[in-house]
């Protein structure tokens, strides 16, 4: 076994050049890190919220994750996407959190969020339709349900993912398609 | 991400209960501020080295970045608010303010909201029972909704024992109780420990007393703090003078906008705060076609710029606080934009503009959009077998790009994810021809879909090493391999939209004269000039936003270049060290450390070139004057030329290898991993390298592939132990000039390109043999990858070599005074 030192990211591929001046300065610069921060940790603990599925293990990992970027962000030395080499660290948080404790995501965390105002009918059935929702995607892998989450909560583009799980935009893009194909027709199955 | 063409293609009542499905709460806002002061003073203790510029590899080698020493954050922004008062007692809060918008005011954490028939909270409202507290920050009672942001002041979640805590956030609850015994429940709350925000449905008319009632704190198990709240809240009319004064009242700007390709950015409105400028902008376009893809700056980030030479980046709410705000009834003179376009509106907050600024101008660089694209592109595949790779001559124009395919290739691939598991995977790859840039509109990807056999794929760009190719990949089950006709059809393409966008406008209240700030002092008088190599002060610059210093150095080896200070050797980096960095320090023995400024330097306008030789620091304290830059240490660079040749052999066998790394979570901390590469046999090679009066020698070569991350194939050549300390200096670097590949193709290099930050391959240094050893070794890891990204590419590789890096330690001291005499 080779003996290697501190530090090691997945790297990825470079797909687009955005934000590197910020990350340059980033290395130097605590207001540019700052800002990096502000950019993505809402990202970060929604994505990390839909894994563990309660605010406070979500700010936990959401602390994990930047204190772990902090520290390697000097390390970070490619031209590219950030944004993949952040959501890496954010997922490995993730995949251990979720694997030491399996939670059920609570559907009173559906509740969160229903948005404007309705009719109590209607509010009936989107819960109903949640519920349904949920109980398909708990049927995707973990690896599946992960690339959704990244796609849709943590709202990565797919450049982005792709340079996270170490394929193609195009791969991604494709599986995201087949996923919610998979979804739909199970979802239009009474 | 409702725009995503993944998505559009199901039904709607499929969309809306994925999105409803994928939806999660945004963090609180208190969390993300304590969270951010405790990265910034983490940030203040952590040794930070560079990796080398390759993966799996050896890296406590490599340049060092230099210290970020930070503290003092509060300092800095109590300091931005007593100038901010010290201005409106100058200048007049009615210059300032100056054409004032009545109906549009900017709420910190919310954005840009229309307060016209609003009810607002006068001031906070607390209740305290048993010890606990539980206030009202604030309510806003609009039409359209109420929000209530509520904490729990000196609250401390480590004060809690598990068993007081619940998980669930279902387990709060809260409601307004109305004056007629009705009550209102939220539509949607977050909550954390200490803290959370309500929204409820929008008052009945005429009501402005309204109970608070939270029946047990957010995220609290049963009994375990006090419960059954009631808090009794009075309500006043934000159009009010008392109700005006609680928030900023934006200025609003009348031609503010630019326009590139047929879409226009405006800056509507502008809010300045002691800590803040929001500006409330509104982006629209011609195409109706387009869908925007919600984000401004797709390369840089947006950035504000005044007229002193600050440049200034977002701050937390433009992430969080992004609204599409209706303007209900604008001032008769100042009708605000009608807009029958495609548009969308939204916020941007940036660090407070200097308050000696007159002029700012807002830089966004692109925008994506998704665009319609209809078009079939009909491909015979024959009968290849898998392996396979032949020539293509096929063409298709998307939305006015001409995309040829070149070339195509049948390949399986093993793709690890980062827990650990394997899968294989088929893909039929495409080669495409260079795809212009054209009128301000880059293509990015496009949408390949067969539906009658099920195939689905993508061609995309890929920018690396500063270059963008184009690439299209099928991906399909293993032993499915696609053969004879194929028909993909189009139908949309992302693309982007070159500018920059610079929207530019005058600040009301401030005379466009001379300004007073920044005062530049020019280069110190150097105590000690001689031949023992010392940092000199080339110049500063002294702002109510920072306090920059450029330096230089003297007394180097002969063609010697100060690079950027260097606290650390960092061939002896050791994670749990703490060390003293680069600072600033008054006459009162006050400190300003590096990275505490509230904006960056921009003084050569659009430029968006970082020159390392400055250091950034926090303004300075009033009545600052005499000053200290302690400087320990500093990296130079030593040109010379050097050249050699490697060959990479035809005929590559790789083998998985396993390696260790050490994850850094924290100073002094890390957990080892094992992780897997593939990598071919060592072979012999003698290279050897004399430049800028230093030697050294490779005798190793070993390749390795890595297909998920960076270039596939990496050439990675290694030496003896090496005397470290060569002319004058403790190497760190080899600097490249070029290098030439077997076919033809010449990476070059400058000194601009390694101030970027942004070179990974080639990479050379001197570095420990192993972690932790005092001797040192030569190294040098070369991108060996073919043009195709996919393949090896053998022959011989020619590297040219343009100096070496070193460290020179310190300390220093450079005095100088803030006066600019």
């Amino acid at each position: 076994m080779m003996e290697d030192a501190l530090l090691v990211v997945d790297e990825s591929e470079p797909v687009e050049t955005g934000e590197a001046a910020l990350l340059e300065a980033a290395r130097r610069d605590p207001a540019a890190f700052a800002s990096l921060y502000r950019r993505y940790v809402t990202r970060v603990y929604r994505y990390l919220y839909k894994w563990v599925g309660n605010p406070v293990e979500a700010e936990d990992l959401t602390s994990q994750v930047f204190t772990e970027v902090l520290t390697g962000l000097v390390h970070y030395h490619e031209q590219g996407s950030f944004a993949a080499w952040l959501f890496t660290i954010a997922r490995r948080v993730a995949i251990a959190a979720y694997r030491r404790r399996r939670p059920t995501l609570p559907l009173d965390a559906l509740g969160d969020f229903p948005g404007p105002a309705r009719d109590p009918l209607e509010q009936v059935s989107e819960v109903e339709q949640q519920e349904r929702m949920a109980a398909l995607f708990a049927r995707l892998s973990e690896e599946q349900q992960d690339l959704l989450r990244l796609r849709f909560t943590a709202c990565l583009s797919y450049a982005e993912i792709a340079a996270l799980i170490g394929s193609s935009e195009a791969a991604i893009k494709m599986s995201v398609y087949r996923l919610l194909r998979q979804l739909y027709e199970k979802w239009e199955t009474p | 991400m409702k725009e995503d063409p993944n998505l559009t293609q199901f039904p709607d009542t499929f969309q809306n209960a994925w999105l409803g499905w994928c939806a999660a709460p945004a963090p609180d806002a208190k969390f993300l501020a304590r969270l951010e002061q405790q990265l910034q003073m983490q940030q203040a203790e952590l040794l930070r080295p560079v990796r080398p510029e390759g993966a799996g590899l050896r890296t406590a080698w490599g340049k060092v970045a230099r210290l970020v020493a930070v503290r003092r954050w509060r300092t800095a922004l109590a300091l931005a608010v007593i100038l901010l008062a010290i201005g409106l007692l100058i200048v007049g809060p009615q210059r300032v303010l100056a054409q004032v918008q009545q109906w549009l005011h900017y709420v910190p954490g919310v954005g840009f909201i229309d307060l016209a028939e609003t009810q607002v909270l006068p001031s906070p409202v607390e209740v305290t029972r048993e010890g606990v507290t539980l206030r009202v920050d604030q309510v806003i009672a609009g039409r359209d909704r109420t929000r209530v942001v509520f904490s729990l002041p000196g609250f401390s979640e480590q004060s809690l024992t598990a068993a007081q805590k619940s998980a669930s956030p279902g387990d709060f609850s809260a409601s307004l109780g109305l004056p007629d015994g009705n009550r209102l429940e939220p539509e949607r709350w977050q909550a954390a420990f200490g803290s959370g925000r309500l929204e409820f449905p929008p008052l009945p008319v005429g009501v402005n007393r309204v109970i608070l009632v939270v029946p047990r704190l957010p995220l609290m198990m049963a009994g375990a703090m006090p419960e059954n709240w009631e808090i009794p809240l009075t309500l006043i009319p934000a159009e009010g003078e008392a109700g005006a004064s609680l928030f900023p009242e934006p200025y609003r700007l009348e031609k503010a906008s630019d326009s590139h390709h047929g879409v226009t950015l405006r800056v509507l409105d502008v809010a300045q705060t002691a800590d803040a400028t929001a500006l409330h902008y509104q982006l629209e376009w011609t195409d109706p076609g387009w869908q925007f893809f919600g984000s401004l700056g797709m390369e840089r980030m947006p950035e504000l710029r005044d007229n002193l030479g600050h440049g200034y980046w977002e701050s937390p709410s433009s992430n969080s606080s992004v609204v599409s705000v209706g303007i209900a009834a604008p001032a008769p003179s100042q009708p605000a934009p009608t807009p029958s376009l495609p548009n969308t509106a939204g916020t941007l907050v940036f660090p407070s503009l200097s308050l000696y600024a007159s002029q700012a101008t807002l830089d966004v660089d692109s925008l994506s959009f998704s665009i319609p694209a209809q078009g079939t592109l009909r491909l015979d595949l024959g009968n290849h077998p898998m392996g396979e790779a032949w020539p293509l001559d096929a063409s298709i124009d998307v939305a006015g790009f001409p995309v040829r395919l070149t070339g195509a290739r049948l390949r399986q691939e093993t793709v690890q994810a980062p827990d650990g598991r394997s899968e294989q995977r088929s893909l039929l790859e495409f080669d495409l021809g260079p795809i212009e840039e054209r009128e301000g509109l880059s293509l990015v990807s496009i949408t390949l879909m067969d539906e009658s056999r099920g195939l689905y794929g993508f061609i995309g760009r890929t920018i690396s090493g500063g270059k963008t190719t184009y690439k299209g990949r099928v991906e399909f089950q293993a032993g499915q391999t696609p053969t004879g006709v194929v028909t993909f059809d189009v139908t949309r393409a992302d693309i982007l939209v070159h500018g920059p966008w610079l929207v530019s406008w005058d600040v009301p209240g401030k005379e466009a004269t001379a300004p007073v700030l920044p005062v530049h002092v020019s280069r110190a008088p150097v105590s000690k000039p001689g031949d023992v190599p010392q940092p000199v002060l080339e110049e500063a610059l002294l702002s109510d936003r920072l306090t920059a210093v450029k330096l230089d150095a003297i007394g180097l080896p002969p063609g010697g270049t100060f690079l950027w200070v260097l606290p650390y050797d960092p061939f002896t980096y050791n994670p749990g060290q703490a060390i003293s960095g680069l600072y600033l320090e008054d006459a009162w023995g006050r400190r300003y450390e590096a990275g505490r400024n509230l904006a960056f330097l921009r003084l050569n306008g659009d430029d968006p070139a970082y020159d390392p030789r400055w250091s950034l620091f926090a303004p300075l304290a009033p009545f600052a004057q005499r000053l200290t830059l302690h400087i320990p240490g500093m990296e130079i660079l030593l040109p010379g030329k050097a050249s050699f040749e490697v060959d990479v052999p035809e005929q590559v066998d790789f083998h998985p290898e396993e390696y260790t790394v050490m994850v850094v979570a924290g100073p002094g901390t890390g957990s080892q991993q094992t992780r897997t590469r593939w990598v071919s046999d060592i072979w012999p090679v003698d290279i050897y390298i004399d430049v800028a009066g230093c030697r050294l020698r490779l005798n190793q070569a070993q390749i390795e592939r890595d297909e998920q991350s960076g270039p596939s194939y990496r050439l990675i050549l290694t030496g003896n132990p090496v005397q470290r300390q060569q002319a004058g200096l403790s190497l760190i670097s080899l600097r490249f000039a070029q290098v030439a590949s077997p076919d033809g193709r010449v990476l070059a290099f400058d000194t601009a390109s390694y101030e970027s930050g942004l070179i990974s391959y080639p990479f050379g240094g001197i570095g420990p043999v192993k972690p932790g050893s005092s001797e040192a070794q030569a190294m040098v890891h070369l991108d060996v990858t073919a043009a195709n990204q996919a393949d090896l590419l053998p022959g011989r590789y020619h590297v040219e070599i343009s100096g070496v890096t070193g460290w020179i330690p310190g300390p220093w001291e450079i005095q100088f005074s803030a006066s600019g005499n």
